[in-house]
């Protein structure tokens, strides 16, 4: 099924949780914000979210910035 | 002498707030930050980029700070409350600087838009400060919209040209009763403390400490400024004169 991440499209198997695909993207989870569909998810919740078709995830961090 | 200045119910112990950005390494910063004497130190959201694994640039702000996201990146009030929101959501807090630019060669910031943000996210319960091109009418707005303070820019972002806007800057200060915080451009610590001198209830320090030979050592040189300039617009500076006005007696005289 087709997902967004960082506003691309990808395609991911049915039933993959968020945390899996964090994996997927040998992210470190305690570096990184993960938005589900608009939603900040916290990082103990991820396991707990199963994709669908068509959702979209942001994968963000904080950085420098003036 | 307690001379605390108060944003969104909070007191703010020192006048200069500190960027994050462009430092040659996040370990500088707590460093930086301390020298600064620093409260107020903004960051930026950005999405992940998987060609750099960076760690989040919160954990090297001290426990103490108060995190200031910035809105960098949005390009209209809509992209910018989304940013905001997504930043409290991630836990920083209720402050924000609003940054709204669409252009590329001077950053200027889009003042229309800025009003329309700063009042959408005040009505949420953001302490809301707008990075704004000085122009009064606008400040007026942005204080009905329920801004916090208003953040003029002395001059383009990350430029050090100093305070190139100072006769709007010195209208703010007098027109509007919201803390005015110079953000922006300052280059040196002589103009941050010119904007101090004027009335500035603070001002906001990036490029200039982050590109400095010695970051740790200007972080201090800018808080030195910014107090000496505080102190100097408190004690009310004496009159300007057009001509010489003899500091001795003009009596008295050994002469002849």
């Amino acid at each position: 099924m087709k997902i967004m991440v960082n506003g691309k499209e990808e395609f991911v198997k049915e039933g993959v949780t968020l945390d899996e695909v964090v994996n997927l993207k040998s992210y470190n989870p305690a570096h990184i914000l993960v938005v589900y569909n608009s939603e900040m998810i916290r990082r103990e919740s991820l396991a707990g979210v199963v994709m669908k078709d068509n959702d979209r995830i942001e994968f963000l961090k904080f950085v420098g910035g003036g | 002498m307690k001379d605390a200045l108060k944003i969104g119910g909070e007191e703010i112990n020192s006048r200069l707030f500190l960027g994050t950005g462009k430092f040659s390494c996040n370990r500088l910063i707590p460093e930086v930050v301390e020298a600064a004497g620093a409260n107020v130190v903004t960051i930026a959201l950005r999405r992940v980029d998987p060609a750099y694994e960076e760690e989040n640039i919160a954990a090297y702000v001290p426990g103490n700070c108060i995190l200031m996201p910035n809105t960098s990146g949005a390009r209209d009030a809509g992209e910018a409350v989304r940013i905001a929101r997504l930043a409290r959501a991630a836990g920083c807090g209720d402050w924000v600087k609003i940054e709204i630019i669409t252009d590329n060669r001077y950053l200027l910031p889009d003042n229309y838009e800025t009003v329309k943000a700063t009042e959408i996210l005040a009505s949420e319960g953001f302490v809301v400060l707008p990075y704004m091109s000085p122009d009064l009418m606008v400040a007026k707005r942005l204080a009905e919209a329920g801004a916090a303070a208003v953040m003029p820019l002395g001059a383009p972002i990350g430029s050090n040209r100093g305070l190139r806007t100072r006769e709007m800057i010195r209208i703010l200060i007098e027109e509007i009763t919201l803390p005015i915080i110079v953000d922006a451009g300052l280059g040196r610590p002589s103009e941050a403390a010119e904007a101090m001198e004027m009335g500035a209830a603070a001002v906001l320090v990036n490029t200039a400490i982050a590109t400095a030979g010695d970051p740790v050592a200007m972080a201090r040189a800018f808080g030195l400024a910014v107090e000496a300039g505080r102190l100097a617009y408190l004690a009310g500076p004496g009159d300007t004169q057009e001509f010489a006005r003899a500091s001795s007696p003009l009596t008295g005289f050994l002469r002849g």
